[in-house]
């Protein structure tokens, strides 16, 4: 069981900040999304209205075909994770996974507690004696085993070692396989976790710069390397996105689709064609009006 | 798709739950407190006054309190699970129904023991403004005034927690010097609260305005909660 999502026109003040722009997208069911942003882009803000947690004033969110907002089916069905305050929250581990079949009906406890073996959090300790990459865990742990139809990871990670890291990426895709669900995942840690994404959204200044599927960003991104002045005349009428000299040598990142006509006749020039990463995509596109 | 598994009914029950839990906490110093101060203050030559007298005032406050404490302990807690703004607004006045009445009962049932066993340890206790020993009718009356005093307490504590989540601490402080008001006007339609400086009104008007003003409450917190912001 998955959700879609439909968001139109979607704007949001903050006092006299506009933090969202009216976004407009639609997330398919069932697909891991990438929500990828710089830091203050909007991601957070609009992940909050997604979960319900704000009401929309300014454009509409549908989900699973519904107005997600104090929708008691909907809102069941959706979990938010994000690195929380602990501070004042003595309860034991144990007692919390317990807990959670109280609110989540499609909960797994032995997934749960096998997952928090996995992640060595230790069952006797109270959450506010976790360490922060343990609680942020413990986060995970609780989403991944509720299998909620929409399951909202923010940045859910924080604090959390490599290995940790490797875990929750591999159980995203085991899970996936075995109950597929939408999920949201907003990180800049893109580099590591961009095989996960079934789709990408780039948000920038609270808009939207792009959605694409993996392999179409993957087709759109390319690096062309060779002598200054071939590169230069074959990239006049692209979008040029990054450039670097070495020497005589010039490297530059486009961003745009380059029939196999264009390819073809870039290799004449004897230029060099490489793929672009969505990390790379991500970094040089969301850099645009800032030094390079 | 699975049934709605947070509705107000299972809300009410979870909470109902762990504020009894607290309740039992509260009532627990509140007895030893007491039995400590009658054991030195009653003799054959003075008297003392009973436990609901004596704790009358602090179990408003405690009801106060734990109505503030709503907000923070239990509603982020309860959204983080998926539950829907109204059905813990209807959970909470339920719960909060139950507790008033609970904290009542128990209170009552206390005194009468403590009076019953009074004779024994040599106590001497008697009821002073709130006096629901002398009739089953002066009883019932001291018993709805006792519990209605007590839920007011906790909506009004409810309200300024709500009003400080939802509004910041400008329009909180301002929350809580309404809430002194409130509490001014519950002491004259209930003259047996700590707040009754005033001369009371007959029962007939005072009851159709404790009505008005509990659904005023719940009108007020139902408000703040409706499409309040969850803070993360």
């Amino acid at each position: 069981m998955s959700y879609s999502i439909e968001v139109s026109d979607l704007t949001v003040y903050y006092k006299n900040f506009k933090a969202l722009d009216q976004l407009n997208f639609k997330l398919s069911p069932g697909k891991v999304h990438g929500i990828l942003g710089r830091n203050g882009a909007g991601k957070t803000t609009l992940l909050m209205y997604l979960a319900s947690f704000h009401k929309a004033k300014h454009g509409t969110i549908v989900i699973d075909g519904e107005d997600p907002f104090e929708n008691e089916r909907i809102i069941q069905g959706t979990s938010f994770i994000y690195e929380k305050d602990n501070t004042y929250h003595y309860d034991k581990i144990d007692k919390i996974i317990k807990s959670i079949h109280y609110f989540r009906p499609h909960f797994d406890e032995a997934y749960a507690r096998d997952l928090a073996k996995r992640f060595k959090i230790p069952m006797k300790k109270s959450v506010d004696q976790l360490s922060r990459g343990q609680s942020s865990a413990l986060q995970i742990t609780i989403g991944l085993a509720s299998r909620t139809p929409l399951t909202i990871f923010d940045e859910a990670y924080l604090g959390m070692d490599a290995p940790a890291r490797e875990l929750f990426y591999k159980e995203i895709l085991l899970e996936q396989e075995r109950y597929p669900r939408t999920i949201l995942f907003s990180t800049h840690l893109v580099s590591e976790m961009e095989y996960l994404f079934d789709e990408v959204l780039i948000i920038d200044n609270g808009k939207v710069l792009l959605q694409e599927t993996n392999e179409q960003l993957l087709e759109k991104g390319h690096s062309i390397t060779g002598p200054k002045e071939n590169v230069e005349a074959f990239t006049k009428t692209l979008k040029v996105i990054h450039e670097e000299m070495l020497g005589r040598t010039k490297s530059v990142m486009v961003y745009g689709h380059l029939p196999e006509q264009e390819q073809r006749k870039a290799v004449e020039l004897g230029l060099e064609i490489g793929t672009l990463s969505i990390n790379n995509l991500f970094i040089h596109l969301t850099r645009e009006g800032e030094e390079a | 798709m699975s049934s709605i598994i947070l509705s107000p009914k299972k809300i009410a029950r979870l909470l109902f739950m762990e504020q009894v839990k607290w309740t039992m906490w509260f009532l627990s110093f509140m007895f030893v407190i007491y039995i400590v101060v009658v054991s030195f203050a009653s003799g054959p030559h003075s008297s003392f006054i009973d436990l609901t007298n004596f704790s009358n005032g602090s179990s408003g406050i405690y009801m106060l309190v734990i109505g503030i404490l709503t907000t923070s302990s239990f509603f982020y807690y309860y959204m983080q699970q998926g539950a829907a703004r109204k059905n813990f607004f209807l959970g909470t006045i339920i719960s909060s129904v139950l507790i008033a009445i609970t904290i009542t009962v128990i209170l009552i049932l206390l005194t009468f023991i403590l009076q019953f066993i009074s004779g024994w340890v040599g106590w001497n206790i008697h009821g002073q403004e709130v006096d629901f020993t002398s009739s089953f009718s002066a009883f019932i009356y001291i018993f709805v005034k006792l519990a209605l005093m007590h839920l007011i307490y906790f909506l009004i504590g409810w309200m300024i927690g709500l009003t400080f989540y939802r509004l910041g601490w400008l329009y909180g402080l301002l929350s809580i010097a309404c809430s002194i008001i409130l509490l001014t006007i519950t002491g004259i339609l209930i003259d047996i609260t700590h707040f009754s400086f005033f001369t009371s009104l007959p029962a007939f008007i005072a009851t159709p305005l404790t009505i008005v003003l509990i659904v005023l409450l719940f009108g007020v917190n139902y408000r703040l909660i409706k499409d309040v912001t969850v803070k993360i």
